[in-house]
């Protein structure tokens, strides 16, 4: 496996939109699959729907370049009994993340000076 | 990981077939976790939490995994190729292996298909269109004939019919009183449940609204084996007269007016009629009898327990073991008991025990094969289509093929090559008709709904992509292997040679094509003299005089609510009001009311006798629908008054009792003898009252368009209250303008009243024609397709020949031929393939059209009106197919056409 902080951060840029949903959906917790896709599902309002080949094919690429890494928690046996596998980003997959956050920030500013924006809602 | 130990669904089982698309390594990885994936979002879809549809959850899987095979195959492969370069790169070369031979020949297929976009795109549009259309009908097919009805073992459920012999009906309704009988004394039922229809008004919370149910006996439920999903079922001593009134709910009544709460149970509704009490709810996945929404004890008082009147519907469930045939056999050696012991009521009547299965699925049976039959059809000639420009690709390559032989490819390898190629694009067609199919499911499931019942459970499953698919491999196989079988040889000497000197590319090849087109033409012929006899018998159809005039008519259904209009005259004359109101309106020239309108569907009807003429023995007294009407009836259906008088609002209830008959009644019964002043005694209210014949009003056509006139007796409303009627309403200009008005009216009389159905008597006229409209539409739908896509194959076939034939041509033209000559020949060529098609699919289409059977009306299944009209339009399609390229070879360059090659 290559050596994931070899590189760059920008070499990862610009991530697929369900790529990054994934990472945003792991940047506040570890989740397992079906937790990341109602996460998505959730925070996109439905817009983004992600079925198993697509979640499952990206965190095996993400997985490979070292930005997500399996974890070895498990939660309590009580809340799940059944063995499933969690993912959390690593520290490389944050700084990836908010690589791309910024990259993505700053298409909306130029959209914004360019007034497609009407005006800066506070965050 | 292990999978927890769960019934496997049909659709994990489907979801663990997909997965096996995947390449081993990643589907070792992740496969499990995707296949608990999937059955977590399946829960909630089932369960209700996730806002997605079963059909949009299939959608977006299947998306979700035709993107991704591809792609995780493609990083494999990649990853190995990189793996392959990285090592030594002085090891010896080994034979790949198979598997990865197998994703080289992916590879090829692919790039070989990115570089002609134009026959990729023609053979997967032409598929899809193909396999969507035979996917959607067998996924209609699979949901009405072929899945079992949902119900406990629905293979032991018959219903239960009496069967009355002079004139036959053989599936009458059931009399309580027989159906106790059977009921004691069956010995091949488990258990028999009888029902019959019911409706109730509710009121109160969101208003009146009139729902249709059935007054069920409480054994039913058992029979079905449908237990209930809230509450309990009916018990046995709710069937005694007096009791409280209990409901049970079918789901789709529970959610839409009782938000789903389940403290309904319990609950007391106020109806217009009185209460009652709610007892139960029925899960959502029972399939009512028809489409009621609620169930009412069916109650066994003194009314139903008379030998008088058959009304009922029985279902019984066989004991185990029992046959069809012997259940039937023992049935009808019951009625023999029963026709001895009760001979006033019996006589002349026996039973007919049907499996509920061909009961529900009826008719429908055979419109489903008919279509089945066409999108075979149509299937067929695509295939024919895209195995001619496999022919005339496979033509093309003879020379790549050879020049890979020379290199040392095995024949194995180039078929296997050829058939990845085929495959590829069959199984994109395959895909693409697919989402095809499920957007002609929906537009199926919308248009049909009325002519074919069990429409509402058509859902994709398994069986249903096992056939799409099926589709798709089978016509990838055949694609691939047309070649071999058409002569087309890999012959290095002859396909190394340059173009010009090549022996010509096999008779044999040219053959295969005009047969595929003479095939084609046949095909469609048939399918266009089927659709073309539908056409015909619709129009027909619609020549027939219905014995009444339609045009600007209204027509409103109301049914009165007994504690506010109790049987008696507060019933004629509520809605004598109303039509007095309804006539002071503006736009409106007449208004007249009825208790069924004709071709509205089931009527009441009964015996009666003539007092003038001897007794009929019992079983073969006469018998005539009977209606109720007012005076203003005929005059606003405009059916003619042939002699007598009309009735009269003088006809009520303290005048002596009259009726109005039909021509037809008269006819049977009194012959040419003057029927006006005759007496009859009518088996209905009153038997033991004699009624007088004051007038004969022409024949109308109840039952249908395509039945015949019946016997009718009118009786004057006045003198027979009935609390249900429909008003006619004839008027000036459109009739739907009325509707408003006729609406306001009704509620300023009451406003707790619903009116059941408010349509234009136009509509539903046309409704009546619609069990033949349905599979008219579908059978012009698919000869379109089919005479589009012969076009499209003659068009091909001849652009080839021609182009083949360049130089000959060339060669004349510079002989001395005109264009004329070049065009008579091109054409002619094409036009004799046309006639050799027409010839066989004539004879075909004698055969096939029989299927249509009593579909057709006014037309015999060998019309020579139809046979000649689509024969001279296939004629002028083939024509103009074969003139295209034609003119093409009138302009070949004699000068250049010889210097080529």
């Amino acid at each position: 496996m290559t050596k994931a902080s070899a590189f760059s951060v920008q070499a990862f840029l610009p991530l697929s939109p369900q790529v990054f949903y994934i990472m945003l959906a792991l940047a506040d917790d570890e989740r397992h699959g079906y937790a990341i896709l109602l996460e998505v599902e959730q925070v996109t309002q439905g817009a983004v729907r992600l079925g198993p080949g697509t979640l499952y094919g990206s965190l095996k690429r993400l997985l490979h370049r070292g930005l997500v890494v399996e974890s070895d928690r498990r939660p309590d046996e009580a809340l799940d009994d059944e063995r499933r596998r969690y993912y959390r980003l690593t520290e490389l997959g944050r700084r990836v993340l908010s690589a791309e956050s910024v990259r993505l920030a700053g298409q909306v500013e130029l959209a914004r000076r360019k007034r497609i924006l009407p005006r800066a809602r506070p965050a | 990981m292990s999978p927890p130990i769960l019934p496997r669904s049909p659709a994990e089982r489907l979801y663990r077939a997909l997965l096996r698309a995947y390449p081993a390594a990643f589907r070792r990885e992740y496969g499990p976790d995707m296949l608990q994936l999937f059955r977590d979002r399946h829960r909630d879809v089932w369960e209700g939490r996730s806002s997605h549809s079963r059909t949009a959850l299939w959608l977006s899987v299947l998306c979700d995994w035709s993107l991704t095979v591809p792609r995780e195959h493609w990083a494999t492969l990649r990853s190995r190729h990189a793996a392959a370069r990285s090592l030594e790169s002085n090891l010896p070369q080994r034979e790949p292996e198979s598997m990865l031979a197998t994703l080289q020949d992916l590879k090829y297929a692919l790039r070989t298909w990115r570089k002609n976009p134009g026959f990729a795109f023609v053979v997967v549009l032409t598929l899809a269109i193909a396999i969507g259309a035979n996917t959607a009908i067998f996924s209609v097919l699979n949901a009405v004939l072929l899945r079992p009805l949902p119900y406990r073992d629905p293979g032991r459920l018959m219903m239960v019919w009496e069967h009355k012999r002079m004139p036959e009906a053989r599936t009458n309704f059931v009399n309580p009183a027989n159906y106790l009988d059977w009921k004691k004394r069956s010995r091949v039922f488990q258990d028999l449940g009888i029902y019959t229809w019911a409706s109730a008004t509710l009121i109160g919370g969101a208003g009146p609204e009139e729902v249709t149910g059935k007054a069920v006996s409480p054994d039913l439920f058992t029979v079905l084996g449908v237990p209930p999903l809230l509450g309990r079922g009916f018990l046995p001593e709710e069937s005694e007269p007096g009791r409280p009134t209990v409901f049970i709910l079918s789901h789709r009544l529970w959610t839409r007016r009782f938000g789903g709460d389940s403290s309904v149970i319990g609950k007391v509704l106020e109806l217009a009629t009185g209460r009652a009490t709610v007892v139960g709810v029925i899960p959502r996945d029972f399939r009512p009898l028809e489409t009621e929404e609620y169930w009412e004890p069916f109650t066994f008082g003194p009314n139903a327990l008379a030998r008088r009147g058959r009304y009922a519907f029985v279902i019984g469930r066989l004991h185990p073991g029992v046959s069809v045939a012997s259940a039937h056999a023992s049935m009808v050696a019951l009625g023999r008991e029963l026709e001895r012991e009760y001979p006033d009521f019996n006589t002349g009547w026996s039973i007919n025990a049907i499996p509920l299965t061909e009961q529900v699925v009826g008719r429908a049976r055979s419109v489903l094969l008919l279509l089945s039959g066409a999108v075979v059809l149509v299937f067929l000639i695509a295939c024919a289509n895209i195995g001619n420009l496999f022919l005339g690709r496979a033509i093309g390559r003879q020379e790549e093929f050879s020049v890979r032989t020379a290199l040392g490819a095995s024949a194995l390898r180039l078929a296997r090559q050829r058939l990845v190629e085929s495959l590829v694009l069959s199984l994109v067609g395959g895909t693409l008709g697919l989402s095809l199919a499920l957007l002609g499911v929906r537009a199926l499931v919308a248009t049909g709904l009325d002519q074919i019942p069990r429409l509402t459970e058509v859902r994709v499953d398994f069986w249903v992509l096992g056939f799409n698919f099926g589709a798709a491999i089978v016509a990838g196989l055949l694609f691939a292997a047309l070649p071999g079988f058409s002569g087309i040889r890999t012959n290095i000497a002859n396909g190394l040679r340059p173009q010009g000197n090549r022996s010509t590319a096999g008779r044999g090849t040219h053959r295969a094509r005009s047969m595929l087109v003479v095939a084609q033409v046949a095909l469609s012929l048939i399918l266009l003299v089927g659709a073309g006899l539908m056409i015909r018998s619709i129009r027909s159809l619609s020549g027939v005089d219905p014995g009444f005039d339609s045009d600007h008519v209204l027509t409103l259904r109301l049914t009165l609510p007994s504690p506010q209009y109790p049987r008696g005259p507060a019933q004629p004359r509520f809605f004598d009001q109303l039509a007095d109101r309804l006539r002071a309106l503006p736009g409106v020239r007449s208004v007249g009311m009825v208790s069924f309108l004709p071709l509205a569907g089931i009527a009441p009807s009964t015996s009666f006798s003539a007092a003038s003429l001897p007794v009929a023995r019992p079983g073969e007294k006469p018998a005539a629908e009977i209606r109720d009407v007012d005076p203003g009836y005929f005059q606003t259906l405009r059916i003619p008054l042939l002699r007598g008088r009309s009735l009269t609002p003088e006809d009520g209830p303290n005048s002596p009792g009259v009726v109005v008959v039909s021509r037809t009644l008269a006819r049977a019964i009194w012959g040419m003898a003057d029927p006006i002043g005759e007496r009859i005694q009518v088996d209905w209210e009153n038997p033991d009252s004699l009624v007088q014949v004051v007038g004969v009003v022409g024949d109308v056509l109840n039952g249908g368009l395509d039945g015949s006139a019946r016997a009718m007796i009118y009786y004057a409303h006045r003198q027979m209250p009935f609390d249900l009627m429909t008003l006619v309403v004839r008027s000036k200009g459109e009739p739907e303008a009325l509707i408003g008005s006729v609406r306001a009216q009704v509620a300023a009389m009451d406003k707790n009243l619903p009116i059941h159905s408010l349509v234009p008597m136009r509509e539903l006229l046309t409704a009546s024609m619609s069990g033949r409209r349905y599979p008219m539409f579908l059978l012009s739908l698919l000869s379109t397709v089919a005479l589009i896509l012969a076009a499209v194959g003659i068009y091909g076939v001849l652009g080839y020949l021609v182009t083949q034939r360049t130089k000959e041509i060339g060669l004349r033209v510079a002989l001395g031929a005109s264009g004329i000559d070049v065009l008579r020949s091109v054409v002619g060529r094409g036009l004799g393939l046309v006639l050799l098609g027409l010839a066989l699919g004539i004879g075909g289409a004698l055969v096939a059209t029989r299927a249509l059977g009593n579909l057709l009306y006014g037309v015999t299944s060998a019309d020579p009106m139809t046979f000649l009209g689509v024969s001279a339009l296939l004629m002028l399609v083939a024509a103009i197919a074969s003139y295209l390229p034609a003119r093409r070879a009138t302009r070949v360059d004699p000068m250049v056409a010889l210097r080529s090659d």
